[in-house]
């Protein structure tokens, strides 16, 4: 029996088990020849070897799925209680004895999705300008961050000059020591620039996101593009700046992009450092912190504050779910080797 | 001309920062890329560290005074550290450090079995790695809510009848139950950690010697810890390395789940001490002088981790 091409070109996961059963190996080195069957042959292998289980091991994977699915479902439960939570009235959601036969882990008498619209339009919650704010810090933020490190990475790793390999070894060194407890003077220094507890802080102290972290990863990815590249631009008549941002920067792209994806997550969802730093314009992270410490003394309007907190953490889920097959290839393919 | 010599020719005419004769536009390329991060890093640098170590000598009029790192060595070091704020936020920073070692070869095992290609593993490393996307403080907000006095947990247990009354995970002051709920709230959510770079170095193992354990008889539990855990060691140390680096200045939920009350639940860690200190409080001298001693601490136990890591012989494939 042979398996069609179309099949042979398709990763094995797509494939039905049924399929693959069928599969006959004789059929398979038939394809070598043109190219594909290696492709098919090494995610054969790759599955039958991985999938393929003793008794015993059987048993250990039953347990372990159905552990991995409790704990999956335990992941959703506070977040669907969330979201139960923001459709109902305060009254119903303060009753510590049941509310009109209803309770805590009921479903809402009322579904009031007003909650929803109501969050933007209470001037109580702010939460128009906290949004303008999250969004200000997360891209400022970030395109300092993932843009600065490209300049600096790329001269480093490319151009040999006085000073490269000290300044190379300085930045690691710096990188590594866990200094700690800067954040008194950090104030300071922020407070004598005039930008402490403004919008300017992501801006100023987004400066000095040239020698971050990401400053390695582009360092190492700049050092493996074949120097013919750049060569052959310059045959070209191309200057260092075009070659930059016209031949280097288009490959770094997929790279830039992912970091992009996560730096961006994790900035919209920072708060420790906009509560040190910008205390006056609250992020959605750090504002509807504060938030709640209010709606607690004041007995507020929970099931607005909630339904507040469901669209903050939408932003991240949706850039996730879009890019994470692209988020995980790349971190795991740029991973650590080991 | 052969093609060697029509290369170099070629070559020759590229300019070159190498060259004798200075390529003024690769110079002005350096510079204008370089300049403006190396003066503002030196200066950051310099004098956010300069300043925190002379904040460290000095008392809140701006006389030199070694009182507060004695202060904190005193509180770190004498009898009164399981009693103070900052001894307890010592203790914390360890167990969470011992966590995360243990947490890393748990994310191993979970590894393995995505690696094995267990049933759902695809949806199960979606799910396990949303908590580390998902907006920390909507997270933890919803968690403290859930588990909470008036939450539906402790509801229907009231109602049930196994407890009599509330048990106030995250609000008592009396003993260490907030910092414990803090700990299984972090494990909870935690199984997602590490995965894709540990999923990364378990596809670089060879198919091969897993095949061939295989065939030796070998089980699955043998297979990960005498096959698999060598191989991926690397990434492991590196992984152990970076949490370890990272160990004085993660605050970990103690602020979101519990407010500035942490310190006063005994949850707080060293970076909450920290973000206490110079937020809450704004004592910089403070912070400061408990900055230089874990940093003191810090460099050296890092250094000397990494030492002991590297010991371990790498295998080669």
């Amino acid at each position: 029996m042979k398996i069609s091409r179309d099949a042979l070109l398709l990763p094995v996961d797509g494939l039905e088990q049924r399929k693959m059963e069928t599969v006959d190996f004789k059929d398979v080195d038939h394809y070598e020849e043109d190219g594909v069957t290696p492709v098919f042959k090494k995610h054969l292998k790759e599955r039958t070897i991985l999938t393929k289980r003793t008794r015993a091991d059987k048993i250990l994977f039953g347990i372990v799925f159905v552990i991995f699915l409790i704990q999956s479902i335990s992941l959703f439960i506070p977040i669907a209680w969330l979201f139960m939570s923001s459709l109902k009235m305060p009254n119903e959601f303060f009753s510590v004895q049941p509310f009109l036969g209803h309770s805590q882990s009921a479903l809402p008498l009322f579904w009031e999705f007003e909650n929803y619209i109501e969050i933007f339009s209470n001037p109580n919650f702010k939460f128009m300008t906290m949004l303008f704010n999250s969004l200000w810090y997360t891209l400022t933020g970030t395109a300092l961050e993932i843009f600065l490190p490209t300049m600096t990475a790329y001269v480093l790793s490319r151009y040999k000059f006085f000073g490269r390999n000290f300044l190379y070894t300085l930045i690691v060194i710096t990188l590594m020591i866990p200094i700690v407890g800067t954040t008194g003077a950090a104030l300071r220094f922020f407070g004598f620039l005039r930008v402490y507890d403004t919008l300017m802080f992501p801006l100023v102290a987004g400066l000095g996101g040239g020698f971050s972290g990401i400053f390695l990863v582009y360092y190492g990815f700049f050092k493996t593009i074949s120097e013919s590249y750049s060569e052959a631009a310059r045959i070209d008549g191309a200057g260092h700046f075009t070659i930059f941002f016209r031949i280097i920067l288009p490959q770094a792209a997929p790279i830039i992009f992912t970091y992009a994806i996560t730096q961006a997550i994790g900035r919209w969802n920072d708060y420790i450092s906009v509560l040190t730093y910008m205390k006056s314009h609250p992020t959605l992270a750090s504002g509807l912190y504060e938030l709640e410490k209010e709606q607690m003394h004041s007995d507020g309007d929970y099931p607005v504050y909630f339904a507040g907190l469901f669209l903050s953490l939408l932003p991240p889920v949706i850039l996730f779910a879009t890019f994470s097959q692209k988020i995980m290839t790349s971190v795991s393919i740029g991973g650590l080797k080991g | 001309m052969s093609k060697v010599k029509a290369d170099q020719a070629v070559l020759a005419t590229l300019p070159s920062v190498n060259k004798k004769k200075t390529d003024w536009s690769a110079v002005i390329f350096i510079v204008s890329f370089l300049s403006i991060h190396i003066i503002w890093f030196l200066i950051y640098w310099a004098c956010v560290n300069i300043n925190s170590f002379l904040l460290a000598f000095q008392d809140f009029n701006g006389n030199f005074t070694p009182q507060y790192v004695l202060n904190v060595l005193e509180d770190i070091f004498t009898k009164e550290a399981l009693t103070s704020n900052l001894g307890r936020c010592v203790v914390n920073t360890f167990i969470f450090a011992l966590r995360d070692a243990l947490f890393i070869f748990f994310h191993l095992g979970i590894a393995y079995f995505f690696y094995k290609k267990i049933t759902g593993y695809r949806a199960f490393q979606i799910i396990f790695y949303l908590p580390g996307i998902i907006s920390e403080v909507a997270l933890a907000m919803a968690f403290k809510h859930f588990v909470g006095d008036k939450g539906p947990i402790v509801e229907m247990l009231l109602n049930s009848g196994i407890i009599e009354t509330a048990p106030s995970l995250l609000e008592t002051e009396l003993d260490d139950r907030g910092f414990w709920t803090m700990l299984f709230y972090t494990i909870w959510l935690g199984w997602g950690g590490n995965m894709l770079l540990l999923g990364g170095a378990l596809a670089r193992v060879p198919l091969e010697v897993v095949e061939s354990a295989r065939l030796d008889g070998v089980g699955s539990g043998r297979e990960l810890v005498s096959i698999i855990l060598p191989l991926v060691w690397p990434t492991m140390s590196t992984l152990f390395l970076l949490k370890l680096t990272t160990m004085f200045t993660a605050s970990g939920p103690a602020l979101v789940l519990m407010g500035n009350n942490a310190m006063n639940q005994h949850a707080g860690n060293i970076a909450f001490y920290i973000y206490y200190y110079s937020v809450y409080a704004r004592d910089d001298n403070m912070v400061s002088a408990a900055g230089l001693v874990f940093t003191t601490i810090g460099v050296p136990l890092v250094m000397f981790l990494r030492w002991l890591v590297e010991k371990v012989p790498v295998v080669e494939y």
